[in-house]
């Protein structure tokens, strides 16, 4: 028995360490998608990718645990295909509504984000057959009704009664949880009905929240009422999951004023549905709460409301304190007044407070600035769920145009706030800010924050991408990009926080000048044993400023999952967390380099040898770069003019082949750079767009003086 | 004896051509006008003389007496006049003409003045009218696009300056003689003195030939920048009625932009608007052939106007058992009484149901609803169905027909707004198919609905509204979309030249499409990582330049004064155009809605509503207009009045006595169903569904949201691409395709044969119950095909048939499909 169990045990673990063509997992659903708070359910979650192995479950936020429940081992001398996988959660009953990234770690590595939604109600799941009026499903209100779109032509049924007149929210995540998903390469757009028992439509959404519908709607009538949702174009797909939070309670969509200081009371308004007689709240938030967009429970009496986005920040607010500001002459009435006396008028930096209160509405500010200034005017208020699609304008005092702005790009993504991120003043006197809605609406949902400050040179960073897997013995790598602002030009120092102990980082630069990417090695030791923690990504640089004083920056990065565009391209997202993950060996079990060293003068070239170690039965193709490339470059820490000589190179290593060479050149125009760390890659495709990157130990590239 | 009869014959023959007689009174004709000055070298004017009453006043019934009034000049060296009433101006002075009609006479006095030795004709107010007069600036002539024998002329005269260099300089100046004028080929030619492909054009020694032998000679002077335009013409009389055999001569006057008018009978154009009903010569004067209500049209110079003639076909009618039942049937049955019609009666209760059902939801009753009311003894009956149908009721129970309305209403105007995948997004394409479902469902006033089109932003995937500038993507296009759907007028022409039909210029067209001038567009990542929608957004700038001036035009709307807006144009369009003080916004939308209902409307086409295509009922058109725009724009309230008329619920049957009518409603206009409202009802009626492509079983023909389909059935039976805003597109006209796919087609007949459809149920017994009778099978058949009981002798005609059959199912089938063959299922009547 005992030599049967040692059989067992060793076979399984043989199974857990030869593989081929390992991918980590990619998740494509949650079924159910939500979880009520104060209470233990179980998810199934489906993959591309097997989650066999699979040891935990990561979930940001607090207030939720999670744990494998371990599939029945039905062979044991093969891997199995692990595609659906269940998860036991325990919410705590304080746990803060709202969606949390999910990853389950694996043998095979951390797997990409899935979305879970924390709701206050009964989780009701679809019956599968419900698909018509007559078989619809019944259920009890309030509820949360999570179901599936899974096919083209799928029309899901509820029916629900009303004992007496009442309001209910029905609020959709569907389509917002999918740009998380790595591989869904066509996103739900649902649209949700309510019919009366006589099958008449009494209300319709389709469209509120981006492509997920929203629906505040009161029943008068007391009786039978059916719920009914579907695609919008009657497509469907098997992971296009849905959640229905039905309730009669109170739907904060905003607040105004938007921006907050933390540890400072707020007297804000709630704007939503459903709401409390007064609407009002007195918030104080925490005085540790990062700056930037908070998620915060407004404190009603009964209970709090849902979690709300606002801006927390450490500049003076100034709160839009009169309606007569809608022209620039109203707000420069008098160029010989004191701009002090203005009504409209800003000091800066602030962030101004304000609301485009009716169609047509706009609103004027009046500032002063001083020749060469340079300012940065950016909205929030989009990103905040405000309905605003804002557009300002600088005008000078005789009401011209010197800049304006519709839409802004933050990081990889754009978006329908409005910044104008380094404007010169062109001489010394008044100014007008101008805001208005593109399209001309307004209301009291068309709320905003406008942050206006000095516009100084700063730099921001973007992690791609947001998991890196490694083993003992084979490094992980990532790559960070810098954005330079306002005239940066400084070098970046990359830093790691939060590495899990046996896991040690070499933190590459991002070079000064028009340097844009920089790299981490990841270490394990054995000791590192199945370490898995979400970790941060820093920059630090030295900037010098027009005065000549030297002024230290940092920035934490924003990490980017990468996903499987249509067609095959990749494309970004951004997700809360970067996750290290140290998991076996598998498909290769070691990088060795004949040099990590190297100097080149300029003209010169220098080879390095690479040597594989495989995995004894793996024998798939094997690329190594130097750069991040997927069909195109993304990434690139050489220094500039080092350049991969592919034609003196062996990068495709195919047939089991485990030796290559990577031959690196100096132009002879390459400038003399200490010690560039570089990212030398083995990588094995695992699809048209996705990789796997074992690194090899950090190389330096040094390019001497000519 | 014989010579008895002589006499007799001789006085009855005589008595044919006779003059006509003075009316009793002091006067017995008027002559219009009463004064005439005639101004400058062969200026000319017409005289209309009129039978009065004896009261001494004329009116649209009064005879004109034009043609049969002898006219003489008391000297002719000042001013001539013709048999026709025609004086010509010869010299300056002053000189009566007499008008002479038996023994009664009238005098007009004639003032001449600023006759020249070498008379001054101008190019633009002689040369240009001539050439139109004369056809030599029409479309098929010298303006085509490359002209004709290498003479290019501008259509209609739009170009002044271009015309004149082609009459004068192009082909190295062979086309004048300065010296001999007469000489010239510009002359000859239309003259017929030399062969001309256009034929003869000009009489020698014409007024219009020494006219332009004038000009010549002066030197063919270029068109002068600050001649005076035509602002306006005016036709009298404006009305007549009378009866067949009438002859009316036509005046016709032009107002200029200086304030002075002229008489322009001699070359204003003439078009008869009805050709079995009246013809109208080159002078002005119309003779009425056939009964029937139609205007003549009347252009001159850019600019048109109409004379409507009346010619009842009865004397008098009793309109015996009529009862008005709101305003609609008032003003109907006045104008029954002008023509002399005698409407048929009301329609029996089974045609009425159906009617209504398909009318205002374009769906079939079911065989419960169908038995129900016409069991249903209440008075009023017909119109609580009506409210049913419409949602008006207030209770849900009854209002059970909101979203087969709703559905109905989307797809009619899907089709006019030309919502469609073709080239866009899917997303778009149902963002504003859910948003009219909404408008529709929720009874949105009809302005509100204009106003979001008009001036929609935002996402296209999020704000319906939006995708009609995805639709009409430039101002051009949203232009002619934006008036022929609202407005009721067809812009198309003026984008390249003046309106034939109408006043609008040029001008005019580019004018309102400056509304349009700044929308634009840009891309949104709102909708997520694959979202790809796109917003429609105003920019500060964008104008519009008139295509042949290059001068930027503001903003104006149709007959008004330049408006505008800060942040968006469209919204000042928006304001004018739904404004209950616009008149056309009004009568453009119940024009349709009259059409849609009654078969045909006020105005038909009715999207081409001008001063030379009026309403068949004035009164009816501005009643209804007002009622509309004081509901609110309420759309459901102005069905709910069209159908709760009279008028609306007339038999389809026309009586021996209204039989010619094609235009007034003396009878319900029979229209054959649309292709979606068919498939639909052969789906009802054979107990089968249509399955169409990524819809879901059940989907009903009436709510397909896209222009296309794969679907047979609906491409031969006409279901419109969606690639025009034109009414028109969708055709109503039978073809010889749809008779023999409903005949032998293999969709029907598997239909009626489906295993599990109608028949196949009947001839089911179901558990615990008798097998259905003959009578009943008959009967269910009867009722959902035609909406009502068979007679007692289609009933036995049926049972003759089942004893010849192969077998009860063949004969269920063959009669099923024979119903659904018949004119009663195919058309709503």
């Amino acid at each position: 028995m005992r030599r049967l169990i040692c059989a067992v045990t060793l076979i399984l673990a043989c199974a857990q360490s030869v593989s081929a063509q390992t991918a980590y997992p990619m998740l494509m659903s949650l079924k159910p998608v939500a979880v009520q708070v104060g209470t233990t359910s179980e998810i199934t979650v489906n993959s591309r990718y097997s989650m066999h192995a699979a040891e935990s479950v990561l979930i940001t936020g607090g207030g939720v645990l999670a744990e494998v429940i371990p599939p029945e081992v039905t062979k044991v001398d093969k891997a199995p295909n692990v595609l659906a996988l269940k998860i036991k959660f325990v919410v705590a009953a304080d746990a803060s509504p709202g969606v949390r990234d999910l990853r389950v770690l694996t043998a095979q590595g951390v797997s990409t984000v899935a979305q879970l939604v924390v709701v206050e109600d009964p989780v009701i799941a679809e019956n599968p057959k419900n698909d018509t009026v007559v078989e619809a499903q019944p259920i009890t209100l309030p509820a949360t009704v999570c179901g599936c779109i899974e096919k083209a032509e799928d029309v899901d049924f509820y029916k629900f009664k009303i004992d007496a007149p009442t309001s209910l929210i029905f609020h959709v995540r569907s389509q917002r949880l999918q740009d998380r998903i790595h591989d869904l390469q066509a996103h739900s757009d649902p649209i949700l009905t309510i019919r009366n028992a006589q099958g008449s439509t009494i209300a319709a959404s389709d469209n509120a929240f981006f492509a997920d519908p929203f629906l505040s709607h009161r029943f008068e009538q007391p009786g039978e009422y059916l719920l009914e949702i579907r695609d919008v174009r009657f497509t469907g797909n098997q992971y296009w999951e849905y959640a229905v939070e039905i309730h009669s309670r109170p739907f904060v969509r905003t607040a105004y004023p938007l921006a907050i200081t933390a540890g400072k009371e707020s007297k804000l308004t709630a704007i939503g549905y459903q709401l409390p007689a007064d609407p009002s709240v007195t918030l104080t938030p925490a005085s540790d709460l990062p700056l930037g967009i908070n998620r915060l429970r407004l404190p009603f009496a009964q209970r709090p409301s849902n979690p709300v986005p606002l801006y927390v920040t450490a500049l003076p607010t100034i709160a839009e304190t009169t309606e007569d500001n809608n022209a620039p002459e109203k707000v420069i009435t008098d160029l010989k007044s004191e701009i002090s006396n203005l009504k409209s008028q800003i000091t800066i930096p602030c962030v101004i407070n304000g609301r485009i209160e009716s169609p047509g509405d706009i609103d004027c500010f009046a500032f002063e600035a001083k020749k060469d200034d340079k300012l940065s005017f950016e909205v929030k208020a989009r990103r905040l769920q405000s309905e605003l699609d804002s557009t300002i304008r600088i005008l000078n005092s005789t009401g011209a145009t010197l800049a304006e702005n519709d839409d802004a790009r933050f990081g990889k993504r754009g978006s329908a706030d409005s910044w104008i991120e380094t404007w010169t003043a062109p001489a010394d006197g008044k100014y007008v800010l101008e805001i208005r809605d593109m399209h001309l609406r307004g209301g009291d949902s068309f709320v905003y924050a406008i942050e206006v400050a000095p516009a100084r040179p700063y730099f921001n960073l973007q992690a791609d991408t947001d998991k890196t897997n490694f083993s003992p013995g084979v490094n992980g790598v990532m790559w960070v990009k810098v954005e330079r602002k306002n005239g940066f030009t400084g070098a970046v120092q990359l830093h790691v926080d939060g590495l899990p102990a046996g896991v040690t980082a070499e933190c590459g630069r991002i070079l000064p000048d028009k340097g844009t990417d920089g790299c981490i090695v990841f270490k394990a030791t054995p000791e590192a044993g199945r370490a898995v923690s979400p970790i941060v990504i820093r920059g630090t640089a030295v900037q010098a400023q027009a005065d000549g004083q030297m002024t230290e920056l940092s920035a934490t990065a924003t990490t980017y999952q990468e996903t499987y565009q249509p067609g095959g391209g990749r494309g970004h997202w951004p997700v809360e967390q970067h996750v290290l993950a140290v998991i076996p060996a598998h498909d290769i079990r070691g990088i060795k380099l004949s040099a990590a060293d190297i100097t080149l003068k300029p003209g010169e070239s220098k080879t390095i040898d690479v040597t594989i170690e495989r995995a004894p039965d793996f024998k798939a193709n094997i690329s190594l770069d130097v750069t991040m490339t997927h069909l195109s470059l993304f990434a690139d820490t050489l220094p500039p003019g080092v350049t991969l000589d592919g034609n003196k190179s062996r990068t495709l290593l195919s047939n089991g082949a485990t030796q290559g060479t990577i031959t690196l050149t100096a132009s002879k125009e390459a400038a003399p750079i200490e010690r560039q760390l570089i990212g030398l890659t083995a990588n094995i495709s695992l699809n048209f767009v996705v990789k796997t990157t074992f690194s090899a130990e950090p190389v330096f590239v040094t390019v001497a003086k000519p | 004896m014989n010579r008895l009869l002589l006499a007799v014959v001789v006085s009855f023959v005589g008595n044919l051509f006779a003059q006509p007689t003075m009316a009793d009174g002091p006067d017995g004709f008027s002559v219009t006008p009463a004064e005439v000055r005639l101004t400058g070298n062969l200026a000319r004017a017409q005289l209309v003389v009129t039978r009065a009453d004896a009261g001494g006043q004329v009116g649209e019934r009064s005879d004109d007496l034009t043609h049969g009034a002898a006219f003489q000049s008391s000297d002719v060296n000042v001013v001539s006049v013709d048999s026709r009433g025609q004086v010509l101006a010869k010299a300056n002075g002053s000189a009566k003409v007499s008008v002479k009609i038996g023994d009664a006479m009238k005098e007009v006095t004639v003032t001449v003045a600023k006759v020249e030795p070498t008379a001054k004709v101008g190019f633009v107010e002689q040369v240009t009218p001539i050439l139109n007069k004369a056809g030599c600036s029409m479309g098929a002539c010298h303006a085509a696009q490359y002209g004709q024998g290498g003479f290019k002329l501008s259509v209609f005269g739009s170009e002044l300056d271009q015309d004149r260099e082609a009459i004068v300089r192009d082909r190295a100046q062979r086309r004048l003689s300065l010296v001999e004028p007469g000489e010239s080929l510009f002359l000859k030619k239309p003259t017929m003195q030399l062969p001309h492909g256009g034929g003869k054009r000009l009489a020698v020694n014409s007024v219009d030939y020494e006219l332009l032998k004038a000009w010549i000679a002066n030197g063919a002077l270029a068109p002068d920048a600050k001649a005076p335009l035509v602002t306006k013409v005016s036709v009298f009389p404006a009305k007549r009625v009378g009866v067949v055999g009438l002859k009316q001569q036509l005046r016709v006057e032009a107002t200029y932009s200086d304030g002075t008018t002229r008489d322009v009978t001699a070359w204003a154009k003439y078009d008869s608007m009805d050709d079995g009903m009246m013809s109208v010569n080159g002078d002005g004067l119309v003779t009425v052939t056939g009964q029937g209500q139609a205007p003549v049209m009347v252009r001159f110079e850019g600019q048109a106007e109409i004379a409507l003639f009346v010619i009842p076909y009865r004397d008098s009618v009793e309109l015996t058992g009529w009862q008005n039942n709101n305003f609609i049937d008032e003003l109907a049955s006045a104008k029954f009484k002008e023509l002399g019609i005698d409407p048929s009666p009301l329609c029996d209760d089974a045609t009425f149901l159906r009617r209504a059902f398909l009318d205002a939801t374009g769906s079939l009753p079911t065989i419960e609803e169908t038995t129900a009311f016409l069991a249903d003894t209440d008075a009023n009956k017909r119109t609580k169905l009506i409210d049913r149908l419409l949602g008006l009721t207030g209770d849900p129970k009854l209002d059970i027909y909101n979203d087969a309305y709703s559905a109905w209403w989307t797809l009619k105007w899907s089709d006019l707004l030309r919502n469609t995948t073709a080239g866009r997004a899917e997303q778009g394409m149902w963002s504003m198919h859910n948003w009219l479902r909404t408008v529709f469902r929720e009874n949105s006033p009809y302005d509100r609905l204009v106003r979001e089109l008009v001036t929609a932003k935002g996402s296209v995937f999020s704000n319906g509204p939006a995708n009609y500038y995805s639709v009409n993507n430039n101002p051009t296009e949203a232009t002619e979309a934006t008036v022929q759907l609202f407005l009721g007028v067809r812009m198309e022409c003026a984008k390249c030249h003046h309106h034939p039909f109408e006043k609008y210029t040029q001008g005019d067209y580019y004018g309102f499409a400056a509304f349009f001038a700044r929308v634009s567009n840009k891309g949104s990542e709102e909708f997520g990582l694959f979202g790809g929608e796109s917003v429609v957004i105003i920019r500060n700038a964008g104008e519009v330049n008139h295509p042949k001036t290059g001068k930027r035009l503001p903003p104006t709307p149709l007959e008004g004064e330049p408006i505008d807006h800060p942040l968006d144009r469209r919204i000042a369009l928006a304001d004018w155009m739904t404004s209950k003080e616009n008149a056309m916004f009004a009568r453009s939308i119940v024009n349709r809605y009259m059409g849609y209902l009654m078969g045909r409307g006020l105005v038909d086409p009715v999207d081409d509503m001008r001063s030379t295509n009026p309403p068949s009922n004035p009164p009816l058109m501005d009643a209804l207009a007002k009622h509309f725009a004081d509901s609110g724009f309420n759309l459901k309230q102005l069905m709910r009045t069209i159908m709760t008329s009279r008028l609306y619920q007339l038999d389809s049957q026309p009586t021996a006595t209204n039989a010619s009518d094609h235009r007034f409603y003396s009878y319900y206009r029979v229209k054959r169903l649309s292709a979606e409202s068919l498939l639909d009802a052969i789906d009802r009626a054979a107990g089968t569904q249509t399955k169409f492509k990524n819809l879901p079983l059940g989907t009903r023909a009436i709510e397909l949201p896209d222009a296309e389909y794969p679907d047979f059935f609906l491409n031969v039976f006409a279901k419109p691409k969606r690639a025009s805003v034109c009414e028109c597109e969708r055709s109503p006209d039978e073809n010889l395709a749809q008779a023999l796919h409903t005949l032998n087609g293999d969709i029907l007949a598997n239909k009626i044969a489906d295993a599990k459809g109608r028949i196949a149920k009947l001839l089911t017994a179901e558990k615990d119950k008798p097998a259905k009778s003959h009578d009943e099978i008959v009967r269910e058949l009867y009722l959902a095909a035609l909406c009502r009981l068979p007679s007692d002798a289609e009933l036995a005609a049926s049972k003759q048939f089942l004893n010849t059959a192969g077998s009860p199912k063949e004969c269920y089938e063959d009669l099923l499909w024979a119903l659904i063959n018949s004119k009663q299922f195919l058309f709503v009547r």
